[in-house]
C-alpha cells in the first residue's frame, strides 16, 4: 500500500496512542460489554414475556424459514406493493447495512494499524460506509417528507420517532465530519484520490477548521469521533433497554422467521378439547407465544388498516389499532403476570377494556390484513380466539348472533328453515315434479331419494364421480338457488355423474366456526364427515369458497380428508377439457369480484378469469382492487348473518367500486358475494344498468 | 479557495450538530426514565430538568469549542 | 329457598309440521326436539331467583328418554338437580294427568318454596297445566306473570305482576306458590361450553309411578278425563276480492253480499 495511505491510517495514533490507549481499549471492551449485557437483558425480557404465551409448533421447515427471511429483509419483497414507503424503506435498510460492514471493517483497523499495515479493505469499507450514508440519507429524507409532510393517515407520529430521526442523523454527520477532519488536518497534504474512497467526506473537509499543531489535531480528531461514538453507543442502548421503534430491527425478522406456512384463514382448533377447562382467549397469556410476537413485531405501519373494509367504511375496528392496543396490554399485564406464581395469577381481561366488542364483531375475517403486513402478522385467528372465549364461555353476542347459532343448532343451517326443505331448490329440475299438490313428497320419489329427474341423492347415483355439495346458500336462498340450478345443468350437459347429499347436508360450518362457535362446528363438521365416509365420498365439488375453504384446508383437522374442487376450477377443467362448449356470446363489459376465501385463502385467480376469457363476447375490465388485493363483499366472518348498525355498508362500497369500472355485470363465485353484490347494486339503485351473476350462470347462459 | 466562505457556515452545522446531540442525549434519558416506570405525573418535571440541564450542557460544549477555535478567520492549513 | 320448575320438550314448530290425522297427534319423528321456549323463560326466573334470594332449583319434567335433553339444558345453565318422570302408564296423559303426576313430584321433592313454568307449552297449547297443579297441591296459583316483585320465604309471601288485558294486575299471595310466566318476563340467558361439557356426562335421575306413588289408572289414556276427537287442518283461505269503483257502488255491492250470506237482512 501506498506510504501515503498508510500515513492517514496511523498517524492519528501517533501521539494519542502513546497516553491514551489503553484508556480507549479499556473504553470499547466496557461498551462491548455493555451493549452485550443490554442486548441479553432485552432478549430475556421479550423471551420471557413470550413464553407467558401458550406453547406452538413452529420450528418445521426451516429451510423454507429462512429463504422467507432472507428474500424479505434483503429484496424487500413485501414492502413493494406501494412503490414510495417500499423505496425509501429500502434505501434505509441499505444505507444502515453499508455503514455497518464499513464501520465494523473500520473497527479492525485500530488493533492491525498498530501492528501491520492496513490493507485495501479498508478503502473498499470506507467507500461503502459513505454510500451507505448517502443512501441513508436520502431514504431518511424520504421518510421525514412523507410523515412530516405529506402525513399519511395511518401513519402515527410519536415523539420517539422524531428522537429516533433525529439521531439517526447526527449520527451519520458526525461520522463524515470525523472523517473530513481527519482529510483537512491529515491527508490533504498527501496526495490521493479521496473522491474514490471516500466522496462525501472529502466534500466535508473543506468545510472543516483545522488548528495549527499536530498534537491539537489529533486531539480534536478524538473530540469528534468522541461526539460520535458516544450518541452511537447512546442509541444502541436506548434501543435495547427502551420500547422504541427501532427494535423492529431484531423482533420484525424473527417475526417473519417464525410466520405461518399454512394458508392464510386456517383457522387452529382448540387444543385437548374434550379435557379444556376454558376455551379461547379471555386474557393474553391465554394466546400461543407467536400470537405475543406477533404483537411486539408490529412496526405500526398501519398497510393492514389501509387495506381493512371494516375500517374504510368506519367500524371501529383497525387491525393496526388493535394489535398496538394488545401490545400495550402485553406490556402491562406482562411483567405483573410474571412476578406472581401462576396460581395466585389474576389477569385482566382483554375484552371491554383493550378491546371492545363492536371493534371485534366488525371483522369480516377477509385477511387483507395479513396479506398487507409486511412482518407477516396473523390477525385473524387472534380476532377468532377472542370471539371463542365470548361464544363459548362468556356467552356474550348479539340477538342476531344468538338467533343464528340456535338456527345452526336446530336445523343445520343459518336460515332455521326446516331441513325437509333443504332439497326444494332442486324439484323442479326435471319432469317429475317431487310435491303433490297438497304440499306433501310424493311418496315414491321420496323413497328412492329422487328429488327431481336431474338430481338424484348421492347414494342412489351407480358409480358416481363426484359429489355436488349445494352449501346452505344454494339450498335455500332464492337468489343462489338459480346458480345451483345452473351448476346442474352444467353437469347434466357435460354428462357428468353426481349427486347431492340432499336433507342429511347439513351446513359446512364456516359460519359457526368464524362466530366462535367451535363447538358447534366440530359436532356440525364430525356429523357431515361421518356421512360423507358412510357414503364413499371421494371428490366434493362446492358452489361456495368458504364451504371449499372449510372442506379442503379444515375438515382434515377433523379425519375428513377428501378432494375438493371449487366450482370455478371445475368449470375451467370443463371448458379446457372441450366437455364444455360455450357458443353464445354475452356481448357485454364484466368485471370480476375476487372473493376473499377463493382468492387470497386460497390463491384462486386464474381460473374464473380464463372461465370469463372462454365467454365470448365478454370483456373483463378489472376493478383496481383486485386479485390479491381484493376488497371483502362484508359478509365474511359470520357478518353475513349480523345487522350492520355502523358507518357505510361494505358492500356498498363495493358495488361503488364496480361501477366505478363501468362495466354492466359484476362476476361473481361466491355465493354471499353474490348476494351483497346484487343487494348493493340494488341499493344504489343500478339494477337497470347491472347485473350481478355467478360464474355458472355465465357459462350456463353461454353454453 | 472556497473554504472562507463557508467557513461561519461550517460553525454553523457544528453548532446545529451539537444542538442536535444534546437534544438527542436529553430527550433520550426523559424517555428511558418513564419507559422503565417513572411514573408519568412527574411528566412536566423531567421534561423542565433535563431541558435545563440540556441548555447547560449546550453551553458548557459552546465554551469547549470556542476555547479550541479562538479565531474563525482563515487560517493555514498546516 | 327451594325453587322448581317444570320443563317440557316439545317439537319444534318452526319447522315442518306433519299431522297423524287419524289418531289425531303430531308426527314427532321427523321433528326436532327443543326446550318449550315458555319454560326457557321460566327457568331463566328461576336462576334470577336464586341470584337474589339463594337457594336451590330442582327441574323436574314429564317424557320419555328423549326428555333427558331438556333436563340437560337445564343443567348446562347450573341448576342444582333434575328428576324425570317417566313411566309407561304415563304414556298419552291429557293435561290434569300431567299436572297430577308432576304435582306429585313436587311434593316428593319436598318444601318447594315456589315452582316456575312456563304459560303453554308450544305443541299443546293448552295453558292449563300450571293452574292444576296448584289446584292439585293446594298451592296459591299465579299466572300469567310479567314480573316477580318479591319473594319472601321467611314470611311465606310472594309478590307478582300479572299481564292482563288493559292492565297490570299486582297480586300478594302465600307460599308456596305456582308461577306460570309470559313470553318476555326476562331475557333467558344461554349456556357456557364448560356447562353443557358437564351436563353432558351427568347421570339423569328417573322416577316412575311408584316412586312418585302415582295411582296408575288415573293417569295415562286411561286416565285421561279429555280425548281428541278430531284433528283438522283447516281449508285454505281463499283469495278476496277487491272491489274497485266509486264509493256508493261499492257500498251497494257490499250490502247486496251481506245480504246473500244472510249476515244482515
Amino acid at each position: 500500500m501506498d506510504f501515503e495511505n498508510q500515513l492517514f491510517w496511523t498517524r492519528q495514533e501517533v501521539y494519542i496512542a502513546k497516553i491514551f490507549l489503553p484508556i480507549i481499549i479499556g473504553f470499547l471492551l466496557l461498551s462491548i460489554g455493555l451493549l452485550t449485557a443490554f442486548a441479553l437483558s432485552f432478549w430475556w425480557r421479550h423471551y420471557r414475556l413470550w413464553h407467558l404465551g401458550k406453547d406452538e409448533n413452529r420450528f418445521d421447515q426451516v429451510a423454507t424459514r429462512v429463504k422467507t427471511v432472507l428474500a424479505v429483509m434483503f429484496a424487500h419483497v413485501r414492502f413493494w406493493k406501494e412503490l414510495y414507503p417500499g423505496a425509501l424503506h429500502f434505501l434505509i435498510f441499505w444505507g444502515i447495512l453499508f455503514i455497518f460492514l464499513g464501520k465494523i471493517v473500520r473497527l479492525f483497523s485500530y488493533p492491525v494499524g498498530l501492528t501491520n499495515p492496513p490493507q485495501n479493505i479498508f478503502k473498499y469499507a470506507s467507500f461503502i460506509s459513505e454510500i451507505g450514508g448517502l443512501l441513508a440519507i436520502m431514504g431518511g429524507g424520504m421518510a421525514v417528507y412523507r410523515r412530516y409532510i405529506i402525513k399519511p393517515s395511518r401513519l402515527e407520529t410519536k415523539s420517539e420517532r422524531t428522537l429516533i430521526f433525529v439521531w439517526g442523523f447526527v449520527l451519520l454527520m458526525t461520522g463524515y465530519v470525523i472523517k473530513g477532519y481527519r482529510i483537512a488536518a491529515v491527508g490533504v497534504s498527501i496526495p490521493s484520490n479521496w473522491l474514490s474512497w471516500a466522496p462525501v467526506s472529502y466534500m466535508v473537509s473543506h468545510l472543516i477548521l483545522i488548528l495549527p499543531s499536530e498534537p491539537l489535531n489529533e486531539l480534536l480528531v478524538w473530540h469528534r469521533a468522541l461526539i460520535h461514538t458516544i450518541p452511537a453507543f447512546l442509541l444502541f442502548a436506548y434501543v435495547f433497554i427502551t420500547r422504541n421503534p427501532l427494535q423492529h430491527f431484531f423482533l420484525s425478522p424473527i417475526n417473519v422467521f417464525f410466520r405461518s406456512l399454512k394458508l392464510k384463514g386456517i383457522l387452529a382448533p382448540i387444543p385437548n378439547f374434550e379435557e379444556a377447562e376454558t376455551f379461547g382467549v379471555r386474557e393474553i397469556s391465554a394466546y400461543t407465544w407467536k400470537q405475543l410476537l406477533d404483537l411486539e413485531a408490529c412496526t405500526n405501519c398501519g398497510r393492514c388498516q389501509d387495506v381493512c373494509p371494516a375500517h374504510l367504511s368506519q367500524k371501529p375496528l383497525s387491525p393496526r389499532r388493535m394489535t398496538q392496543n394488545l401490545k400495550d396490554h402485553l406490556r402491562r399485564e406482562g411483567p405483573k403476570l410474571l412476578s406472581t406464581p401462576p396460581d395466585q395469577r389474576q389477569p385482566e381481561a382483554i375484552m371491554e377494556k383493550t378491546v371492545g366488542e363492536d371493534e371485534l364483531w366488525a371483522c369480516t375475517a377477509c385477511m387483507a390484513c395479513e396479506e398487507a403486513c409486511p412482518v407477516c402478522i396473523e390477525q385473524i385467528s387472534r380476532n377468532i380466539d377472542l370471539r371463542r372465549n365470548l361464544v363459548l364461555v362468556e356467552t356474550k353476542y348479539s340477538s342476531d348472533i344468538r338467533l343464528t347459532l340456535k338456527n345452526l343448532e336446530k336445523s343445520n343451517n343459518p336460515w332455521g328453515m326446516a331441513r325437509g326443505l333443504r332439497t326444494d331448490w332442486a324439484k323442479d329440475l326435471g319432469v317429475n315434479p317431487v310435491r303433490n299438490s297438497t304440499g306433501a313428497l310424493n311418496p315414491a320419489t321420496e323413497q328412492q331419494g329422487i328429488i327431481s329427474n336431474g338430481v338424484k341423492i348421492f347414494s342412489e347415483v351407480t358409480d358416481p364421480e363426484i359429489l355436488f355439495w349445494v352449501g346452505c346458500c344454494g339450498s335455500f336462498d332464492a337468489r343462489n338457488q338459480k346458480v345451483a340450478t345452473s351448476m346442474v345443468k352444467i353437469l347434466q350437459a357435460s354428462g357428468i355423474r353426481f349427486g347431492i347429499l340432499g336433507n342429511e347436508e347439513g351446513c359446512c360450518g364456516d359460519p359457526a366456526r368464524r362466530i366462535g362457535n367451535e363447538y358447534l362446528y366440530q359436532t356440525t363438521a364430525e356429523a357431515n364427515i361421518g356421512i360423507m365416509k358412510r357414503y364413499g365420498v371421494k371428490k366434493i365439488l362446492t358452489l361456495c369458497p368458504h364451504c371449499f375453504h372449510i372442506l379442503k384446508n379444515e375438515y382434515p383437522q377433523l379425519g375428513g380428508d377428501f378432494q375438493v374442487i371449487h366450482h370455478t376450477e371445475f368449470l375451467m377443467e370443463l371448458i379446457a377439457s372441450g366437455r364444455l362448449k360455450l357458443t353464445k356470446p354475452i356481448n357485454k363489459a364484466i368485471t370480476y369480484h375476487d372473493s376473499c376465501y377463493l382468492g387470497r385463502a386460497n390463491q384462486i385467480f386464474e381460473a374464473p378469469r380464463k372461465i370469463l376469457n372462454s365467454i365470448p363476447g365478454l370483456k373483463l375490465v378489472e376493478m383496481e382492487r383486485h386479485r390479491q388485493r381484493s376488497f371483502c363483499c362484508g359478509a365474511g366472518g359470520g357478518r353475513m348473518w349480523m345487522e350492520e348498525h355502523i358507518g357505510t355498508r361494505i358492500n356498498q362500497m363495493r358495488t361503488d367500486q364496480a361501477i366505478a369500472t363501468e362495466a354492466e355485470l359484476i362476476g361473481t363465485a361466491c355465493p354471499y358475494c353474490l348476494t351483497m353484490l346484487f343487494d348493493g347494486i340494488k341499493e344504489k339503485g343500478k339494477s337497470e344498468t347491472m347485473a350481478a351473476y355467478d360464474l355458472s350462470e355465465l357459462v350456463d347462459q353461454s353454453m | 479557495m472556497i473554504e472562507t466562505s463557508l467557513r461561519p457556515i461550517a460553525v454553523i452545522v457544528e453548532l446545529a450538530i451539537l444542538t442536535a446531540l444534546t437534544y438527542c442525549l436529553f430527550v433520550g434519558v426523559e424517555f428511558t426514565l418513564f419507559d422503565l416506570g417513572f411514573g408519568k405525573k412527574y411528566k412536566t418535571f423531567v421534561t423542565w430538568v433535563m431541558m435545563i440541564m440540556g441548555c447547560l450542557a449546550l453551553i458548557f460544549f459552546l465554551a469547549h469549542l470556542i476555547t479550541f477555535y479562538p479565531r474563525i478567520s482563515p487560517m493555514s492549513r498546516f | 329457598m327451594k325453587i322448581a320448575v317444570c320443563i317440557k320438550q316439545v317439537p319444534d314448530t318452526e319447522a315442518e309440521i306433519k299431522w297423524d290425522t287419524p289418531k289425531g297427534t303430531l308426527k314427532r319423528d321427523g321433528m326436532n326436539p327443543i326446550t318449550n321456549p315458555f319454560d326457557e323463560f321460566a327457568l331463566e326466573e328461576a336462576l334470577l331467583t336464586r341470584e337474589n334470594y339463594d337457594g336451590d332449583i330442582v327441574a323436574i319434567t314429564m317424557g320419555p328418554e328423549k326428555a333427558n335433553d331438556v333436563l340437560r339444558s337445564a343443567l348446562a345453565l347450573t341448576v342444582n338437580e333434575v328428576h324425570r318422570c317417566t313411566d309407561d302408564a304415563f304414556s298419552g296423559s291429557d293435561t290434569y294427568a300431567t299436572a297430577s303426576v308432576l304435582a306429585a313430584a313436587l311434593k316428593k321433592i319436598g318444601d318447594v318454596d315456589v315452582v316456575f313454568c312456563g304459560k303453554q307449552s308450544t305443541d299443546g297449547n293448552t295453558g292449563v297445566v300450571a293452574a292444576e297443579v296448584a289446584a292439585i297441591l293446594g298451592w296459591s296459583p299465579l299466572t300469567y306473570v310479567s314480573k316477580v316483585r318479591q319473594i319472601d320465604a321467611a314470611n311465606k309471601k310472594i309478590v307478582v305482576e300479572r299481564a292482563i288485558e288493559g292492565g297490570i294486575e299486582v297480586i300478594e299471595a302465600k307460599l308456596p306458590a305456582v308461577v306460570s310466566v309470559i313470553k318476555g318476563i326476562n331475557e333467558p340467558r344461554l349456556p357456557n361450553l364448560m356447562g353443557i361439557k358437564k351436563a353432558a356426562k351427568t347421570v339423569i335421575p328417573q322416577w316412575n309411578a311408584d316412586d312418585l306413588g302415582v295411582d296408575k289408572g288415573k293417569v295415562g289414556a286411561a286416565g285421561a278425563s279429555t280425548k281428541v276427537v278430531e284433528i283438522a287442518v283447516p281449508p285454505p283461505r281463499g283469495a278476496g276480492e277487491i272491489l274497485k269503483g266509486e264509493l256508493e257502488d261499492i257500498a251497494n255491492i257490499v250490502t247486496d253480499r251481506l245480504i246473500d250470506m244472510k249476515v244482515i237482512k
